[in-house]
């Protein structure tokens, strides 16, 4: 597949404390949304999503609505085969399989998490709390009882050892830090508290 | 049929076989007896198209991704032969071709969990259900899984598939008779690609309809046969038929059809179905999983009539 490619790692989750232990962990699969599945909507691995009245994976999330994050984006090779050739609208082949299920860590879940799927504009301290934007994309600034809250800023782990020097971790204030891959992630507790009604 | 002691005996067996925590065994079919509340079968995906099972060094490796993915040729279009005068030559038709690819998830029953003092009152055989009906739940997910996607391939009922540029689910009057089946029969060589059938799928209520059938319309003894006898054929019509009891995946009144499995796609086992069976102190617990993959690579194998 020639071409410009992303690596596995650089739209991603990672649960840094509470999975896995996969047999007993907190984890929900449901197809995604046929139209978020089909459509151009880029739906990555580390969005936040919830799951909608048909029972399918939409993003972000408002009101009650449970908060989980995806553990796989709909370009994995596990959740969609597109047959669909974008040139010329001609369908290819048919997947048997996968066929656009996906599965996500709960947030009411014991987990610290990791995601490269937030506002890297903002500016963010441990203990902030966090909701999302429309794409599912984690941003601070919500406020306690009013909003719909996902998560709690931790303190960035798993630090690049090379931006320091070979062997030496970069120190890290905040949750905001660069993994071992070079890519800028956030770090956080899942947390649920619902928007006021 | 077992009786009460010796299924006692297989379970005790089963206990033994528990001691050593995280066992895994492979699944086995096992007999017994006991009162079932719904029928289940075999699947008929693997009939229509039987799977391959890939080992590690089949599988494509991919540059963004780890999870495995086999790529697979398809046969490429050609320009036809044409008809020249002497002392000219042909044109040039550059060689490309289009591929497909299967990919692979994961189909898992329930993490079935039970205390095994409560298991030693259990008379019938608990083998039968860890692996009987778990494993025909694999199966019948497979099965939806298949017949999505060939309805997703055959686009709806009178609908022009774009390939084929033909109506390949098409809407046949006149109810299940002898003319209406061979009309449904002419729908898969009618595409460009002029394949034959080779297996129809048929529901077990609809399949009563070609029972029905009288001397006038299946001829000789053969129609006594069918009164007397029930069905009995597996081949019938120059083609395989598979007769199924999941008549949630095929309505009444309609028949796929599917062409050689060369035709119509591939369908790769990475580990075929397996139980997952494990004893911590007194608690029980039991899965199974397989990991298939299945595309259809072309639309010319296949076909459904909807009689009305």
């Amino acid at each position: 597949m020639p071409g410009a490619v992303s690596q596995m790692f650089e739209q991603a989750l990672d649960a840094v404390k509470g999975w896995p232990g996969a047999l007993h962990a907190l984890d929900k699969a449901a197809p995604l949304d046929s139209d978020l599945l089909e459509g151009l909507t880029s739906v990555p691995a580390g969005r936040v999503a919830h799951i909608n009245a048909a029972g399918d994976f939409e993003l972000s999330g408002d009101g009650t609505q449970m908060p989980i994050f995806l553990w796989e984006g709909k370009d994995h090779a596990d959740v969609y085969n597109n047959g669909t050739s974008p040139t010329t609208g001609t369908v290819h082949w048919v997947p048997v399989s996968p066929t656009g299920i996906m599965h996500g860590l709960v947030a009411t879940g014991g987990f610290e998490l990791q995601t490269t799927e937030f506002d890297d504009d903002l500016t963010y301290a441990t203990n902030d709390l966090l909701t999302a934007d429309a794409n599912g994309i984690l941003e601070n600034g919500a406020t306690q009882y009013t909003d719909w809250i996902c998560g709690v800023c931790s303190k960035h782990v798993n630090s690049d050892n090379q931006s320091e020097g070979l062997g030496v971790v970069a120190a890290a204030v905040g949750p905001v830090g660069t993994n071992a891959h070079g890519v800028e992630t956030l770090t956080f507790w899942s947390y649920f508290l619902p928007a006021a009604p | 049929m077992s009786s009460p002691n010796s299924v006692q005996v297989l379970n005790e067996e089963l206990y033994s076989q528990l001691e050593t925590p995280g066992m895994i065994k492979n699944a086995q079919d096992a007999v017994n007896e006991f009162t079932r509340t719904r029928a289940r079968e075999d699947g008929f995906w693997r009939k229509v198209i039987p799977p391959v099972q890939v080992a590690n060094d089949e599988l494509d490796r991919q540059v963004d991704t780890d999870k495995p993915v086999v790529v697979v040729d398809k046969e490429p279009g050609s320009p036809a032969a044409v008809s020249l005068p002497f002392a000219t030559l042909p044109i040039n038709f550059y060689i490309r071709g289009p591929r497909y690819r299967v990919q692979f998830d994961r189909i898992v029953t329930p993490r079935f969990v039970k205390d095994i003092e409560e298991l030693r009152t259990w008379q019938m055989d608990i083998r039968q259900v860890l692996s009987d009906n778990a494993i025909k739940d694999i199966l019948a997910e497979e099965d939806s899984k298949f017949l999505t996607a060939v309805n997703t391939a055959l686009v709806g009922p009178d609908v022009v598939v774009p390939v084929s540029g033909t109506i390949q689910w098409e809407t046949i009057f006149g109810g299940i008779s002898r003319d209406s089946v061979q009309e449904a029969f002419k729908i898969m060589p009618k595409t460009p690609s002029h394949f034959e059938v080779n297996t129809v799928l048929i529901n077990n209520v609809t399949i009563r309809e070609i029972m029905k059938w009288g001397r006038d319309e299946i001829g000789g003894d053969y129609s006594q046969d069918l009164l007397k006898n029930g069905w009995s054929e597996i081949d019938f019509m120059r083609a395989r038929w598979i007769i199924s009891i999941k008549r949630d995946l095929i309505p009444d009144d309609t028949m796929f059809f599917f062409g050689d499995p060369r035709t119509i796609g591939k369908a790769f086992l990475l580990e075929d179905t397996t139980m997952h069976v494990k004893r911590e102190a007194y608690l029980l617990e039991f899965f199974c999983y397989e990991t298939v993959g299945g595309s259809i690579g072309h639309t010319g194998g296949l076909a459904r009539a909807d009689f009305a």
